[in-house]
């Protein structure tokens, strides 16, 4: 094997080897584990920017092997894969850091941290999977990786939700897997390729291909949070909130916004799924759902329940500027993978120190938050404005090429509309809670849980939302610099339209 | 050098956060506008700066009117922050606003440099909800509630400036379109630009938050919000509407017809008040929908809409400088007890009337002189000058018998230098930028000034009697969903047949389920914004 193919293998590995040394680890343990989870994150960090500046010149990082005839299992890295693949490596970094702090002193940490390799282990199998039998795979070993992580806390609530969480999931999986294997009985084994590949079969039958888009999609769509798949979604937010930064932003529902993403691109076609007429419907589910998270939210005391469905809302922007013709709503749609990572689990990290410094579980809560953890509530202020949309955080360019794709397709009238609903929707979820944490008195907090620290809660707790706000302003700001998000996204619609 | 461009905003918005520091960092606050003010002073017109890594690809420009717009913003900026650190001592949130000062400012500055889309933006959304936290300083109900409508109004504004954006960037393949590129504008475009920075500018219609949140922020704040930050809605319109490369006599009859009537029925609403900072704020909005006017008449003729988009530029510089020295002054005579500050504060009253050999005389000579061409949309304006040659002294005049009604009680401190230096700035300064001194419309000046001093010497029942009558923010009052319920009492005076069915009406809205108190207003927001979007979407193809 030459080194193109090792590199996919080994950031697999990177997370997979400590992972499983970690389940075997004493709970007592707590240096090494710590030291095993930082060394696989930042190993997984290092091979990422080298696959990134080799995918970038366009080598080929392809690992392949044959199960049957006819059936392999395929790692590749094209410029999609590696989007999705450093944004889960980034961010699996700060989680794990916050994890570690989060965590501290609670039981079964190895368990925990056992998972929780596994979990990202299975999220970078599934951007890199090179067809829809790997993607498959890696796709139900996450829902299996992270039912664990959900169910975490024991409590009969924590395992109620991770319930619901693995029946919508592996009902979506199974709904996949017939799909993936009535497309492979059709067309024969089909590897992802950018501009899609069933546009250029011959003699394929375009309902048959319209009712496997339908089963596909409705399998991705559990993850992704597509009405009226996203029950599980705001149920689950009983986990830990670093499990949750996991679900929302890093691993869960990007992995079903990303496979959306391959399937129209990299086995449909856009053009061809153009034809075949299955966009449309799809991109009116994606903005009914854009609207319908943002309404829910709206009534969500429970801090972490808004969010979640602030997330039902802004995955689908994904999907929708997938759904809409041209390079500039692909830019769109695809850099908000990016964008809504970044300031959703932002979102969480806060949300996650309000609950463990000071016992804040609602916005009803949350009155003076910002005076008593002012750098928290900064973070978590600038994630909030960027879902709202406004510049220069990330959410805003997002929002912009999505508009300028859908007017240059010609379809302006009705996305346009959906974007500026959801922005002030968004603004008047989020508003009322930052109004709350800045200018109304700090009030008694239900069970203030810190005694015994200078800042205002533990360091590991206070750096990663700072850092992860740092990047939601920062990738908005150099928008236009060399290897930003943005650019990246350019590249990646570049090669899709070529 | 061309980096000052970069500077004067950056660095009120690099120092936003040391300014929370309550020793040194209040200082700061002082500091931050002066890279602006020295780009304004010292940099060549035309001056370029194109950054291609920041944003999208940002642009920053100084032409003559943004020069002027720089100079006047900066300037204020300074005297009105120095005012704010010096009589900020007792106020426990102090830090927390001049936060927000320095935020508004570095949006303020931004967008007046700014020539590209994305950085104009930045600065138009970041200087709007960075006023929020001015609006809602003190923590009053009143104060909260301005702060609510302002929002709502803001947010929808700039909403709806982004769509204006998108379609003019799809439309022009650029985000820095020259003049010949905003050409063709559909009427869509055009429209929603007109509406956004209508918004701002607090024309007829779209003003109804302005009488609210200036009297409701802190003196410095509200002069700035006065004195510069809705002038950014003339250079909105001035960078964004085809001006001078193509004539839209539908539209300039628009902004005639929208700014004539707001600039009237906006100084017969300031009369009937009785709060002096919510008579300034109806002259603000009074002299915004004239310059909006004006604006219309460039339109109207693209031939004369360089001339006229200086002297709109030169106007609003000195109507922001006296407007500023007014609403300080109101902080300044509700403060200490002398009487001679009343004299003091007459100055720069003086001058936004219109006074003979004032920058306000001289204004209106000038923009006068340039209207003598024989149009219709030309002779309007005209006459709208006389008229408000007449009414703006019975406004100023107004202003001052309700400003003489609060006198507070203190001894003079230093607190008052700020201001004492604003006033010559104020009155002096902006005479620099007309050609020549005049005696403006020295008559009917005269008539206004005798006749509403007779007025308050001899007051006419029938007209004292419509003191109070409307109350601040008119409009909004009559909208069920943001009024005050108490407040709402003051409007009605309809027999009682149709009181029962409004309060039928009523009920019937504040029935909301599950929407109550702020929600119910945040609930509005997106539901006017889509009904705004389904009447003009409709002509996209």
């Amino acid at each position: 094997m030459s080194t193109n193919a090792w590199l996919p293998l080994l950031i697999l590995w990177s997370s997979l080897v400590p992972g499983l040394i970690i389940f075997s680890l004493d709970e007592s343990r707590q240096r090494l584990r710590t030291a095993l989870n930082l060394i696989g994150a930042i190993t997984k960090l290092l091979l990422v920017a080298g696959l990134i500046w080799g995918v970038y010149r366009e080598l080929l990082f392809e690992f392949r092997w044959t199960l049957a005839p006819g059936l392999d299992f395929v790692l590749h890295a094209d410029a999609l894969s590696v989007l999705f693949v450093s944004l889960s490596t980034l961010l699996w970094l700060v989680t794990t850091i916050y994890a570690i702090g989060y965590l501290e002193h609670s039981p079964d940490r190895s368990r925990f941290f056992g998972f929780f390799s596994l979990c990202v282990t299975a999220t970078v199998g599934l951007a890199m999977a090179g067809n829809l039998f790997t993607f498959v795979i890696f796709y139900e070993a996450l829902t299996l990786a992270t039912y664990p992580l959900v169910a975490h806390k024991g409590t009969p609530e924590a395992i109620r939700g991770a319930r619901i969480y693995l029946g919508y999931t592996l009902a979506g999986g199974v709904l996949l897997l017939t799909g993936a294997v009535w497309l492979r009985t059709l067309a024969g084994p089909l590897d992802f390729a950018q501009g899609g590949i069933l546009g250029d079969i011959p003699g394929l039958d375009p309902d048959a291909l319209r009712w496997i888009f339908l089963l596909l999609v409705a399998g991705l769509g559990v993850k992704a949070a597509l009405f009226p798949l996203h029950g599980w979604l705001p149920r689950a937010m009983v986990a830990p909130a670093p499990v949750s930064a996991l679900l929302h932003a890093v691993a869960v529902v990007k992995a079903g916004a990303f496979g959306i993403v391959r399937v129209v691109y990299d086995v449909y076609g856009v053009e061809f799924s153009g034809e075949l007429g299955v966009l449309m419907p799809l991109g009116a589910l994606a903005a009914f759902t854009i609207i319908y998270g943002s309404v829910r939210a709206l009534s969500q005391d429970h801090l972490k329940k808004r969010l979640a469905y602030s997330t039902v809302s802004q995955v689908s922007y994904i999907a929708l500027g997938a759904t809409i013709l041209g390079p500039l709503a692909t830019i769109g749609g695809l850099v908000h993978l990016v964008h809504q990572g970044v300031m959703k689990i932002t979102l969480f990290f806060a949300a996650g120190n309000y609950a463990e410094t000071l016992g804040v579980h609602r916005v009803s809560e949350m009155n003076g938050v910002g005076r008593r953890m002012p750098v928290t509530t900064a973070a978590f202020t600038v994630a909030a404005l960027g879902m709202i949309g406004l510049p220069p955080v990330a959410g805003f360019f997002s929002k912009w090429y999505l508009g300028l794709g859908a007017l240059e397709a010609g379809a302006g009238a009705w996305v346009i509309p959906v974007l500026l609903a959801s922005s002030a929707l968004n603004a008047a979820y989020f508003l009322p809670i930052l109004y709350r944490a800045w200018f109304l008195p700090a009030g008694p907090w239900p069970l203030e849980n810190h005694t015994h620290h200078r800042g205002e809660t533990r360091p590991s707790l206070q750096w990663p939302p700072m850092v992860t706000a740092a990047l939601a302003v920062l990738v908005g700001t150099f928008a236009a610099a060399p290897f930003s998000p943005l650019e990246w996204v350019e590249l990646i619609a570049t090669r899709e339209y070529r | 050098m061309t980096l000052l461009l970069l500077f004067a905003w950056s660095i009120p918005l690099l120092l936003a956060p040391l300014v929370l520091l309550p020793r040194s960092g209040r200082w700061l606050l002082v500091l931050a506008p002066l890279p602006a003010l020295l780009a304004g002073l010292t940099l060549p017109l035309d001056s370029v700066l194109s950054l291609p890594w920041l944003l999208l690809g940002t642009e920053m420009k100084l032409d003559a009117a943004r020069q002027l717009f720089l100079i006047a913003a900066a300037a204020l900026w300074s005297i009105a922050s120095l005012h704010t650190v010096m009589n900020d001592h007792e106020h426990p949130h102090s830090a927390r606003l001049r936060l927000f000062m320095a935020l508004a400012m570095a949006g303020n500055i931004g967008l007046i440099v700014s020539a590209d889309m994305i950085s104009f933006y930045l600065g138009f959304s970041t200087m709007g909800l960075a006023s929020y936290g001015l609006v809602v300083h003190s923590g009053s109900s009143s104060a909260r509630r301005a702060g609510r409508v302002y929002l709502v109004m803001t947010l929808m504004a700039e909403f709806i400036l982004l769509v204006a954006l998108l379609l003019l960037h799809q439309r022009t393949g650029t985000l820095a379109p020259s003049p010949e590129q905003l050409r063709g504008g559909s009427a869509l475009e055009i429209g929603l630009l007109f509406a956004a920075f209508a918004t701002k500018a607090g024309l007829l219609g779209f003003h109804v938050w302005l009488p609210l949140a200036h009297p409701a922020a802190p003196e410095g704040a509200s002069a700035m919000l006065s004195g510069a930050m809705i002038k950014t809605a003339l250079l909105g319109w001035i960078t964004f509407l085809p001006m001078g490369t193509e004539a839209l006599p539908l539209w300039g009859w628009l902004f005639i017809g929208v700014g004539a009537a707001g600039a009237l029925v906006a100084t017969v609403i300031g009369l009937t008040q009785t709060d002096p900072k919510v008579v300034l704020a109806y002259s603000s909005i009074s002299k915004m929908s004239l310059l909006s006017a004006v604006l219309g008449v460039a339109l109207i003729e693209p031939g004369s809409a360089p001339e006229l988009i200086m002297v709109v530029a030169a106007y609003a510089v000195f109507h922001g400088f006296n407007k500023g020295a007014l609403f300080i002054g109101v902080g300044i005579t509700k403060r200490y007890a002398e009487h001679w500050l009343l004299l003091l504060l007459a100055l720069p009253a003086a001058v936004i009337s219109g006074a003979p050999y004032g920058a306000g005389a001289a204004a209106k000579t000038a923009l006068t002189e340039l209207l003598f061409t024989d149009s219709r949309a030309a002779d309007t304006l005209l006459l709208l000058l006389t008229l408000m040659a007449f009414t703006t002294p019975w406004l100023m005049l107004r202003f001052l018998h309700c400003a003489n009604t609060h006198r507070g009680t203190g001894a003079i401190d230093a607190g008052i230098a700020p201001w004492l230096v604003l006033l010559p700035v104020a009155t002096l300064v902006p005479l620099l930028f007309f050609d020549e001194l005049s005696a403006g419309s020295a008559g009917w000046w005269l008539a206004g000034v005798v006749s509403a001093l007779l007025l308050i010497t001899y007051p006419l029942p029938p007209l004292t009697r419509l003191v109070g009558r409307v109350p601040p923010g008119d409009l909004i009052e009559l909208l069920p969903s943001v009024r005050h319920r108490a407040v709402f009492t003051r409007w009605q005076r309809f027999p009682d047949v149709g009181t029962r069915g409004l309060n039928r009406l009523r009920a019937l809205q504040f029935g909301w389920p599950l929407l109550s108190g702020d929600r119910s207003v945040t609930a509005v927001l997106p539901l006017a914004v889509l009904l705004l979007l389904a009447t003009l979407l409709l002509d996209i193809p």
